[in-house]
């Protein structure tokens, strides 16, 4: 069954050749695009955002699973965890190849959230078992340039709930040998449903002794962060001010009488500041998934509309999601106009501080990035791509 | 073996050696990331000639295994010959998984069928009818559609592979595509991987 799937993909591949570029290129920019005809995710590369006729190169990804676009990007290689076979992965673009560098087996088939302790080693926390029924968290620190495990270990995080006793680890930060885990729990409901409890937990854990140090209840928002080797839920300022999202919408917490919110751990503190809230749900009556830093005490915030989806059966699929500029000191919210996008979920903007770029999937069916100038506040026309794609589900800036 | 177009070209038309042809093999079954080497262009034509080559590769590969398999049954081969002489009718079935723990394949003429667990299903092509109760996989060898009981019209394309259940976690009866469940909640994927391992 598989075969034959397989093969289509390939055969799709090869009518898509003519858009595939000989020519070996120096790419700015990369996007993780799923297809309309279900060939396989590939990864388009481009020298620039802007609409100009620059040379492009695009490359069909082998494996054909679900998980594609969880990938990281770090400093020229992209590392990944296959959930089939745990196995953590190394590549880099070489030519018009992505070469496998190495690989390093882990026991985890999940990443839930990572942050890098420095430019070589990442930590990332999974979720364990939930057969043991404890909320239990596991802790890798990797040297991507030894492609070596430097520390792993368990951390059991205290409050479980009978009834709430999954742990969903939403978010985490390093600073010096402080480590900062925000979490909370959810439970099943139905055969694939679940929903969040109304509380969320912040630990502050010494690293690498994993010693407990505090922890913080939080009951004005819940489930903070989210996968974020999918989209951004966090970010520093220019001050190392550390600014997080919860997402108790539909599409992650499913706890929808909490609001979206943004909070802020400011630097050097353990403690998140009880002062700050910006209140998204209040000021927009949506909730919203995924922020992103423009600079200047601004960033981006993505939202859905619950006017124009009815459930699960069309949420991806309905161009409902709107971007808005929110002003982190006043809390003010403004909407960009334009197109509407779909699909859940994305790593789709990026800002070099002048301008923001955001790649929009919209009713015309133009698969476009569009331009944000955050002085002028005009709107422009970036790169369109491949009109074989259905959606871009990421776009990473290569400089990183 | 780095896999290229040049060696893709000659496992469809079937002049692979046996070293090639397990590297094809593994290249499409695995779970990495490993590109192909695109050294030159490949025009439509070409390619539609392949695809052409490819599913004819492909019957015959599927073929084979299941010849194999009931090798001694001679009445199967008059079979095999009405059925390359003739394409097969529309049909209508009926699965069932009484099993609580695993899922379990059907193959049949027009479509795969991976039915989950305590789940059954009865896909009437005849009368373009689709009653079922919980969830599966199915694989299309030809478009079709199907209308479920809730008379919504569920569109099957050859090749693609669709996600079908009754969940009432999703609103109403779904037929996703395969990549849209990567747009569902990850404890939802999560959830769907444990029935289904292939997504």
């Amino acid at each position: 069954m598989k075969r034959l799937v397989l093969l289509s993909f390939l055969a799709t591949f090869i009518f898509s050749c003519k858009q595939i570029s000989n020519k070996n290129i120096e790419p700015d920019f990369v996007f993780c695009l799923f297809n309309k005809d279900e060939s396989p995710t590939s990864l388009f590369f481009s020298e620039s955002l802007e609409d100009t006729r620059q040379p492009t190169l695009q490359i069909p990804l082998s494996s054909s699973r679900i998980q594609e676009r969880e990938y990281i990007y770090k400093n020229g290689f992209f590392y990944r965890l296959s959930s089939q076979t745990s196995v953590f992965t190394k590549h880099r673009l070489q030519g018009s190849s992505l070469v496998l560098i190495d690989s390093i087996q882990l026991k985890n088939r999940d990443f839930e959230t990572i942050t890098w302790k420095d430019d070589n080693n990442l930590i990332a926390l999974c979720r364990e078992d939930l057969i043991a029924k404890k909320a239990q968290a596991r802790l890798y620190q990797i040297n991507v340039a030894e492609m070596k495990i430097i520390k792993e270990d368990t951390i059991t995080l205290p409050f479980a709930t009978k009834e709430y006793n999954a742990l969903h680890l939403g978010l985490v930060d390093i600073e010096n040998n402080n480590l900062w885990l925000a979490y909370s729990f959810f439970k099943s409901r139905g055969k694939y449903g679940h929903t969040t409890s109304d509380t969320t937990y912040y630990a502050t854990i010494n690293y690498p002794s994993f010693t407990l140090q505090q922890i913080q209840k939080e009951t004005r928002s819940t489930y903070p962060g989210g996968f974020n080797i999918i989209q951004s839920y966090s970010f520093k300022d220019e001050l190392g001010d550390y600014y997080f999202m919860t997402n108790p919408g539909i599409a992650l917490g499913n706890n929808l009488r909490l609001p979206t919110a943004i909070f802020r751990k400011k630097k050097g503190q353990q403690l998140v500041d009880q002062h700050f809230m910006i209140n998204i749900s209040k000021a927009i009556g949506n909730h919203a998934y995924g922020i992103w830093y423009v600079g200047n005490g601004k960033a981006i915030v993505r939202n859905e509309q619950k006017n124009l989806y009815t459930d699960f059966s069309n949420y991806h699929a309905v161009y409902q999601f709107e971007y808005r500029l929110v002003d982190l000191k006043s809390g003010s919210i403004e909407r960009i106009p334009l197109p509407l996008d779909k699909g859940t979920q994305k790593e789709n903007v990026w800002s070099d501080k002048k301008d923001v770029y955001i790649a929009i999937d919209d009713a015309n069916d133009e698969h476009r990035v569009w331009k944000y100038n955050l002085q002028t506040k005009e709107i422009s026309k970036g790169i369109q791509l491949p009109n074989s794609t259905n959606f871009i589900v990421r776009m990473d800036y290569l400089k990183k | 073996m780095e896999i290229n177009q040049e060696i893709l070209k000659k496992y469809a038309s079937g002049e692979c050696s046996e070293a090639e042809k397990h590297a094809v093999e593994k290249w499409l079954d695995n779970n990495s990331w490993d590109s192909i080497a695109e050294n030159n262009h490949v025009d439509e034509l070409v390619g539609s000639d392949m695809w052409n080559k490819i599913n004819a590769d492909v019957y015959r590969y599927r073929k084979f295994h299941w010849a194999k398999i009931t090798a001694a049954a001679a009445v199967l081969v008059i079979g095999f010959s009405v059925f390359y002489l003739s394409p097969p009718a529309l049909d209508n079935h009926t699965f069932t998984n009484t099993s609580i723990e695993n899922s379990k394949l059907f193959t049949e003429d027009h479509y795969d069928l991976q039915l989950s667990k305590n789940s059954t299903a009865n896909i009437d092509l005849v009368n373009k009818k689709l009653t079922f109760s919980g969830d599966f996989m199915i694989t299309p060898k030809r478009d079709f559609e199907l209308v479920d009981s809730n008379h919504n019209v569920l569109v099957f394309k050859a090749g693609r592979e669709y996600f079908v259940s009754d969940s009432p976690d999703f609103g109403k009866i779904v037929a996703f595509q395969k990549s849209d469940l990567a747009f569902l909640p990850s404890n939802m994927q999560i959830k769907i991987r444990e029935q289904f391992q292939s997504i």
